[in-house]
């Protein structure tokens, strides 16, 4: 019984080396900057499309750029029963351009300064539920923009420590509700080692990792019936503060190549499109 | 064998026990009066102007005269993201006394809803009233009516400067199925839409009428 009992205690500890620690008792702030490269083709077009001139379209939603910088602030609103984080990430200020190829055009995206986000998390990063994404995301709102800055500021940790040329592998599935009728899940295989820690920063630990992440999503909304099947490449830092454990910086890059098919009331294919998306940036905590 | 089993109870959190499979609600991010959930409901709305009652009953009773028929009248705002009704307006029949309409204003206007992150929410509340023989009374109604704001195509990663005719396009291209688009009305982003304001999803349903209680 000792020696279980024991067993039980060091299995939790080695566990327990890599977590966040998130301060319950005052306000974080974190600087972000993101670029997302985004090319958009149609593979199949239904005859609905046959009235319009789809050229023009394909032109101005196709392929473009579009960059962000700002900060945004987070606090643990809530600590939950079984010690898990009631994290509120609400967006504090955001510029933003996009370029089609012609330079960089100034956006407008005040609308999404003020907004927060949600997350039900533990301190691994082990995300439980997540509330608000249907105030950020969809069409002519902007916040995908950002979806990176606030989900991966709390990336899952590895289990184990990747302390001494080890490498850790972590799998998990993330379930992301964005409204009543979309559950984006996806399945996260990624790779930790040791990372190279930034020169500006004196006692700091960093982690590195890359892998890959595969997205099954349906929306079953009856006035929106797509579904989504993508996959990425994904690598980055996250930079601790020590002894503190605090988040300094994330920095990271996605490749995606996602198919997103619109279908009919039998299931058959409508319309087709393949986006590849080049997502990378930071975020670094305000001094 | 015995001790162990008599030793798991404390290896495990009770509360594994207290909640079940489907956890607990109140361990919700959205549970009602949850600090994660900075996000207007229309039930928070409702909780609001039932709160209001009595002032729009008073309003009702010094301003509206014995005999009328029953009627409605609604009271539509803006909830700025302070918490504060804002653009008032009061919708009734031709023959709404001045005074009245003043009254509602000042009624709506000094509802107190919480602050919040989204944007600014627009409502209706319908003041629904009968007469009786010391003058009308208004009866709470359950439905708060509040304009939609649909996530729409959300699996696309669109430009965030894609105008709603553009959107519209897209949404008839690929997911609308029984409307036969105008190619002259699409091309141009046009006029900005105005939908009808919808109620909310899922209401109470309605309490039976009351006959309004003799004095």
């Amino acid at each position: 019984m000792l020696l279980l009992l024991l067993a039980t205690t060091a299995s939790a500890a080695a566990r327990r080396n890599i977590f966040y620690r998130i301060p319950e008792d005052r306000l974080e702030a974190f600087d972000f900057e993101t670029t997302h490269t985004v090319s958009t083709a149609f593979e199949r077009l239904p005859p609905e499309a046959k009235p319009y001139g789809t050229a023009g379209l394909i032109a101005r939603v196709g392929d473009y750029t579009a960059r962000t910088n700002g900060h945004f602030e987070r606090y643990v609103a809530r600590v939950f029963r079984d010690r898990s984080l009631g994290l509120l990430s609400r967006v504090a200020s955001l510029e933003a351009t996009i370029d089609r190829g012609e330079g960089p055009v100034a956006l407008d995206l005040s609308g999404l300064v003020g907004k927060s986000l949600a997350l039900r998390m533990k301190s691994s990063g082990e995300l439980l539920d997540t509330l608000g994404w249907d105030r950020f995301v969809g069409a002519g709102r902007g916040g995908e923009l950002l979806e990176e800055v606030l989900m991966l500021s709390t990336l899952r940790l590895p289990n184990h420590d990747p302390a001494g040329g080890k490498e850790v592998g972590a799998t998990w599935n993330a379930r992301v509700r964005v409204d009543a009728h979309l559950m984006r899940e996806s399945t996260w295989v990624l790779s930790w080692t040791e990372g190279e820690v930034p020169a500006d920063c004196g006692r700091c630990r960093a982690l590195a990792y890359t892998g890959e992440i595969r997205e099954t999503s349906t929306d079953k909304h009856p006035g929106r019936p797509m579904n989504l099947t993508g996959d990425a490449a994904i690598s980055g830092v996250v930079v601790f503060a020590l002894p503190s454990r605090q988040l300094v910086a994330h920095s990271w890059a996605v490749d995606w190549t996602r198919n997103v098919r619109s279908e009919r009331d039998a299931g058959d294919t409508r319309g087709a499109l393949v986006q590849t998306i080049h997502a990378e940036g930071s975020v670094r905590r305000r001094p | 064998m015995r001790v162990l089993l008599l030793l798991l109870p404390l290896l495990l959190p009770v509360h594994a026990f207290a909640q079940g499979t489907g956890g607990d609600p109140r361990d919700r991010l959205d549970a009602p009066g949850s600090p994660t959930d900075r996000y207007l409901h229309p039930a928070e709305l409702r909780v609001g102007l039932h709160g209001a009652t009595e002032s729009f009953f008073l309003c009702f009773r010094r301003h509206l005269g014995i005999g009328r028929e029953p009627g409605e009248i609604s009271t539509t705002f803006t909830v700025a993201v302070d918490g504060k009704p804002t653009a008032v307006r009061i919708d009734g029949p031709d023959d709404t006394p001045q005074p009245l309409e003043a009254c509602l204003i000042a009624a709506t206007e000094a509802i107190e809803f919480d602050d919040h992150d989204g944007d600014p929410v627009e409502a209706s509340y319908p003041l629904v009233f009968v007469t009786d023989s010391k003058g009308a009374r208004v009866l709470p109604y359950p439905v708060v009516f509040v304009r939609p704001r649909p996530v729409r195509l959300p699996l696309l990663l669109l430009p965030p400067d894609v105008t709603r005719g553009e959107i519209l396009m897209l949404e008839r291209i690929l997911v609308n199925e029984d409307e036969v688009p105008d190619e002259d009305e699409l091309l141009a982003p046009g006029p900005e839409p105005t939908p009808e304001l919808a109620p909310e999803p899922a209401p109470e349903p309605a309490p039976a009428p009351v006959a309004p209680a003799e004095d």
